[in-house]
């Protein structure tokens, strides 16, 4: 199953929302739309869904135009922000809930539903859970159900609003990667829409970056993160820093001791980071007093025994093109 | 907490009993005391008149018409308001307002403005020989209008509150609009709706102002229990004005309890 969209336009009131937006997924592939917030990706995602309406374009699903179908007649899986579980329901209704609204003749019979409802609640490891109320459980558990009901009517093409949004750090990162298994067996095209590039890079098979309504660049992670096409993407993946007056990842920036041929220029360090993987100095450079973040290997922090109010010599080590 | 200032909360907590116990436990007590005052059998010859039968009959039909309706109006309404962006929303959340905001009697005169005999429709509906004003269908028409904010106006912030979410994920898992309602948007407001309904229900039943307007307060035909009341009362019928008026206090205690119950509800569903 494929997605396609062609030359979407939205506006809300005088905002536009999307421009002319056009991009295609395959079938098989995990998709991820990446832009801050207010970039137009949940609205493009509501419209392929079909809960939105675009002003001009078109929408395909499996190279059918769907783009006046309505959002029931899709057969998408919508996974929604908050999860949006019915509340008054338990989780194994909640998942069964797309089996039993279907039209009596394509309805299963009750003894298929709950077998249905029982594998997925095994595959989501919520099996002892089936009873439980939406309020009853983790936000993590709350997530994977929402999961599981939208893949209860076995959807062409998964969506999933921000999945990862409201959970905490350590959650996010395994529900990630057992989202990317999940979509590898499922064999259907997936679009997520995510604020954070670190998730996107991860988990997708291709990225799309938006901004203002607009798509700025897509491609494979690696694609978009070695070859940024213009400065907003650049910045917006990854910390930048500004060196020479241009646009530099803090890991490309040198740091030597000020003695012997030793090459940069001159500059004072303000500040150090020192927890985590990498450590953070930041620095002011002597002659310009520009303000330089770079980023180092603790190996390298200790070999230079860094301290603050040291004169060291900067240099920029990779090539950027902005 | 410094003991000055627990002085002032019982103090406080104090005077608040004591208020609600002159203002209404005991004039409540009062209704019960006067309705009983010549004795049981007395209480039930006064209800069961066949003036004061009347009343209570056109009452609960006045009641069973127009609650349904508002029960309907007030989903339509606050659906309309929290589901949709429009031009003219503030206004319609300004109108449903306006049964509150005008003295009942004025919402009374204004329907016989229209359809009494001098009114805007008057002639018209006299020539088809309908008559609206000084009879049942003008103190349904009232009795509507009065009490039209009860049901929507509980259900707009509710419904705000939940947002459209869970509707919207019904209608992607492929439900229709029916089952979308009936299955997701009903049981969500159930206990808000019931909510509503019970004050709309109770002021209903209680209306006075607007009621006493447009029905001509015809003995047996076109009064209803607080018109009824009334009556008795400026006959100096007093024993008999309370064994009726003791019907609404009683509904007042039920609404009382309900709403007590309901509004716990209502909070725990948000």
């Amino acid at each position: 199953m494929s997605i396609e969209v062609r030359n979407i336009r939205k506006n809300f009131g005088a905002f536009e929302a999307l421009r002319d937006v056009s991009l295609r997924v395959e079938s098989g592939e995990l998709f991820a739309l990446l832009g801050p917030s207010g970039s137009g990706k949940t609205s493009l995602l509501r419209i392929i869904a079909g809960l939105e309406l675009p002003d001009s374009g078109s929408v395909r699903l499996n190279d059918e135009d769907t783009t006046r179908s309505s959002a029931r007649e899709r057969q998408v899986g919508f996974v929604f922000q908050h999860y949006a579980l019915f509340r008054h329901m338990t989780m194994f209704e909640n998942i069964a809930f797309g089996l039993r609204v279907r039209p009596r003749e394509s309805r299963p019979p009750e003894a298929a539903i709950r077998e249905k409802v029982g594998k997925l609640l095994e595959l989501i490891q919520l099996s002892p859970l089936g009873n439980r109320y939406p309020a009853q459980l983790s936000g993590g558990q709350r997530q994977r159900v929402a999961l599981a009901r939208a893949l209860a009517v076995e959807p062409k093409v998964l969506l999933l609003d921000e999945p990862f949004g409201a959970l905490d750090a350590r959650v996010r990162k395994e529900l990630r990667r057992w989202l990317r298994r999940l979509h590898d067996e499922l064999h259907v095209a997936s679009v997520f829409v995510t604020h954070d590039q670190e998730e996107a890079l991860e988990v997708a098979d291709r990225v799309a970056i938006m901004n203002r309504g607009q798509i700025e660049q897509t491609g494979t992670p690696a694609e978009i993160y070695d070859h940024p096409a213009n400065a907003f993407v650049y910045e917006f993946l990854g910390d930048v820093t500004r060196f020479d007056g241009e646009y530099v990842r803090p890991h490309e920036i040198g740091i030597s001791r000020r003695c012997g041929d030793n090459p940069g220029t001159a500059a004072m360090v303000k500040f150090i980071a020192s927890a985590g993987a990498v450590v953070r100095v930041e620095l002011q450079r002597e002659e310009s007093g520009e303000t330089v973040e770079a980023e180092i290997t603790r190996e390298r922090y200790r070999e230079l025994a860094l301290g603050v109010g040291d004169l060291v010599n900067v240099v920029k080590s990779g090539l950027s093109p902005f | 907490m410094r003991s000055e200032s627990k002085l002032v909360r019982y103090a406080l907590i104090l005077l608040a009993a004591a208020l609600t116990i002159l203002f209404i436990v005991l004039p409540l007590a009062a209704v019960f005391v006067q309705a009983f005052d010549k004795g049981w059998e007395v209480w039930k010859a006064a209800v069961t008149e066949e003036n004061a039968r009347a009343a209570i009959r056109l009452s609960i039909i006045v009641t069973a018409i127009s609650v349904p309706l508002n029960l309907v109006f007030g989903i339509a309404a606050a659906w309309t308001i929290s589901r949709f962006r429009f031009r003219g929303r503030d206004l319609l959340l300004t109108l449903i307002d306006i049964p509150f905001g005008v003295s009942p009697v004025v919402s009374g005169l204004i329907f016989v403005l229209v359809f009494g005999a001098q009114g805007w429709l008057g002639p018209w509906l006299s020539d088809h020989d309908i008559q609206i004003v000084f009879a049942a269908p003008g103190i349904i028409l009232a009795t509507t209008f009065v009490t039209f904010p009860f049901v929507a106006r509980e259900l707009i912030p509710l419904m705000q509150s939940q947002g459209a979410d869970e509707e919207e994920a019904s209608i992607v898992l492929g439900a229709n609009a029916w089952q979308m309602f009936r299955r997701v948007t009903l049981p969500n407001i159930k206990w808000g709706l019931l909510y509503g309904v019970v004050l709309c229900t109770a002021r209903a039943l209680g209306e006075f102002g607007a009621v006493s307007v447009v029905s001509g307060h015809i003995r047996g035909e076109t009064n209803t229990i607080p018109l009824q009341v009334e009556i008795l009362y400026n006959e100096y019928n007093y024993t008999a004005a309370f064994a009726v008026a003791s019907i609404l206090s009683v509904v007042a205690v039920i609404t009382l309890v309900l709403k007590k119950t309901l509004e716990r509800k209502t909070r725990e569903a948000v």
